[in-house]
């Protein structure tokens, strides 16, 4: 993937873990393959241990690669059928509505953005699926049975996606006290109340039972950490976004494309004209309707007006830049779960109301409108839509995986206890070794233990989580070599402490291939790299198709 | 519809008293077979959706490695 290239190497590698941790049998929540000698908290990272079972089989004959085309696919595909299916029992009379509907929550800029890497966020299914669980409590008197399903769908939703959970249970909570209040019968909001209490009480022992172990991985397990590695304040929507047209869409091929998202996967909103055509079509319904005719329309308005707020995070930013101006979301940034958050991704809860409304207002448009009516929401709701047709994701090819890695040579000159190192270390950065231990995994041969790599752990600022190992000097001289093309002014103090950095890693052998890979942040300078590592530790030899560095430690 | 205070499609089912079927509800409701084509014509539509915005990770060349 040309903009989420880590992204798509951190997740392969875990769907690759899955497989080697079915194999193995290896702990799935925690392994020391990665981040050599520390290892890496896989429960405090979104693991999708469940997925990564479930396409082992496709993972170990089709390779990764495939896996995870195979999941994004399946990923798109089953939000829209879910979603399709939601609204034609809850919302709407009209297939066509809630066809529409369907295929703009699975297909919406958001996720389209989110798919450049990241796997776990276009389970768009997740919410529908939860909240059609949550609903049938209320619906049946077989509260048992249904709190025994939803709990095992929110260990399968917590499994892919813990943040879009909380997301899709604050958003349920906030929807139905509001529309508990327009009940008119108390009867009725009682007995909804004692079956939902009841159901949920099930649903609680089952999924506590089933999560008591990854969650205290997560929250006390080795090298978990508070809080999270990115900045709330840059992962903040900004207001202009939600009318701004996105890059990857028909409107960005025409160049109308705006907003300034923190990176292109989280361009989260990016609805265009939409927002303000189905806001006006839902003030025109609501009106015609005489207001309490339609009961779910303040609930879903004041649900998106909530989460639209607190996606701009805890100050607002205004064309690219932070204000001084403090947000809602800075009362609520310290508290437990909302502190891991990142603020701008409840923007698609917002997403996900105006495919609501969009449904509500066609469904209302073709059982009541006139022809001429309903041809003219017709065409501003398909001039609305239109431009935010997707275009296809933007892939580049990678070099492949170095013959010295694939046919085993590495393990004649690494011992079982021993560490390979990429150059650069492997990380966010520079994610190819990270690929290389993944094709390792896949082909059940041993695994190429590393230092570094691409993950959340701790080390952070002020107590908090970080993006990948904490640096020590020797990688981050490779690292600024690699991504500045400047060959540092190696020193013996710098041998000394490459060769102290060397012993933490308990590295046995360093490795620079022929091709290196895109970097995340652009180019990565090979010639740079090799002398660096020729002035740092002497001269390294060629072996197949990589230069090798042995150091003299051990 | 249980959210928009509509009422719901019409439900084929005997009743519980004389047990006799309502016939011009299930007479105005659409088939189970002609509801089963829309749903996999949806399905069709969805996939291709989903393979034409993933289509360049189908045709990457690092897939088979």
């Amino acid at each position: 993937m040309t903009e989420g290239a880590g992204d798509q190497v951190f997740f392969e590698w875990i769907l690759s873990y899955g497989l080697h941790s079915v194999i193995s049998g290896t702990n799935p929540f925690f392994t020391q393959v990665l981040n050599a000698p520390h290892g890496v908290n896989l429960a405090a990272n979104t693991s999708m241990p469940v997925l990564a079972v479930v396409f082992a089989p496709v993972t170990a004959f089709a390779g990764v690669a495939t896996t995870f085309a195979t999941v994004l696919t399946l990923n798109f595909c089953c939000s829209a059928l879910a979603w399709r299916a939601f609204f034609r029992k809850y919302l709407a009379k009209s297939e066509i509505a809630a066809s529409i509907g369907a295929l703009f929550c699975a297909f919406a800029p958001g996720f389209i953005a989110h798919a450049n890497g990241h796997l776990n966020w276009t389970a768009g299914w997740i919410a529908p699926l939860f909240i059609w669980r949550l609903f049938q409590l209320g619906e049946s008197t077989r509260w048992k049975r249904n709190g025994v399903l939803l709990g095992l769908v929110i260990v399968l939703d917590y499994s892919v996606n813990p943040e879009a959970l909380f997301f899709t249970v604050l958003a349920t909570a906030t929807f139905l006290s509001v529309w508990v209040t327009d009940l008119k019968s108390r009867n009725r909001v009682w007995q909804l109340f004692r079956t939902t209490l009841a159901g949920l009480a099930v649903a609680t022992t089952v999924s506590a039972t089933l999560l008591i172990y990854p969650l205290y991985m997560h929250f006390r397990g080795p090298q978990s950490f508070e809080g999270t590695g990115y900045s709330q304040l840059t992962y903040s929507e900004e207001l202009l976004s939600y009318v701004s047209f996105p890059r990857h869409s028909l409107a960005g091929l025409l160049g109308l494309s705006g907003g300034h998202p923190p990176n292109a996967s989280e361009a989260t909103s990016f609805l265009g004209v939409l927002l303000p055509v189905v806001i006006f079509a839902t003030w025109r319904v609501r009106r015609a309707a005489g207001g309490s005719a339609v009961p779910v329309l303040p609930a879903l308005l004041i649900t998106g007006g909530a989460f639209l707020i607190l996606s701009c995070g805890p100050r607002l930013r205004f064309d690219g830049h932070r204000t001084a101006i403090a947000m809602p979301y800075a009362l609520l940034a310290r508290l437990p779960l909302f502190n891991s958050a990142l603020p701008l991704r409840m923007g698609l809860v917002v997403v996900v109301v105006v495919g609501a409304l969009a449904v509500l207002v066609i469904d209302r448009a073709m059982a009541e409108g006139s022809p001429v009516r309903r041809n003219i929401w017709a065409l501003a709701l398909i001039g609305a839509l239109l431009p935010l047709v997707p275009l296809p994701l933007p892939t580049t090819a990678r070099p492949a995986i170095p013959r010295f890695i694939a046919d085993g040579t590495w393990q004649q000159f690494v011992p079982r206890d021993g560490t390979l190192m990429t150059l650069p270390l492997t990380s966010d950065v520079a994610p190819d070794g990270q690929r290389w231990q993944a094709f390792t995994m896949v082909r059940g041969s041993r695994v190429a233990t590393m230092p570094g790599g691409y993950f959340l752990g701790p080390g952070g600022e002020n107590g908090k989580g970080r993006t990948g190992a904490v640096p020590l000097p020797t990688s981050a001289l490779f690292e600024n070599a690699a991504l500045t093309g400047v060959v540092p002014n190696v020193t013996d103090s710098d041998r000394r402490q490459a060769s102290r950095d060397l012993e933490v890693w308990n590295v046995r052998l360093m490795v620079i291939p022929d091709e290196l890979g895109p970097g995340v942040h652009g180019r990565l300078y090979h010639q740079c790299l090799v002398d660096t590592a020729n002035a740092l530790f002497g001269p390294g030899f060629r072996v197949s198709d990589v230069l090798v560095w042995k150091p003299t430690i051990h | 519809m249980f959210f928009t205070g509509r009422s719901v499609l019409p439900t084929p089912k005997l009743t519980s008293e004389g047990g006799s079927v309502n016939r011009a509800r299930i007479s105005a409701e659409p088939t189970f077979r002609h509801s089963l084509k829309r749903q996999l014509a949806f399905a069709a539509v969805s996939l291709a959706s989903a393979v034409y915005v993933t289509f360049g990770l189908w045709i990457d060349p690092g897939l088979a490695r």
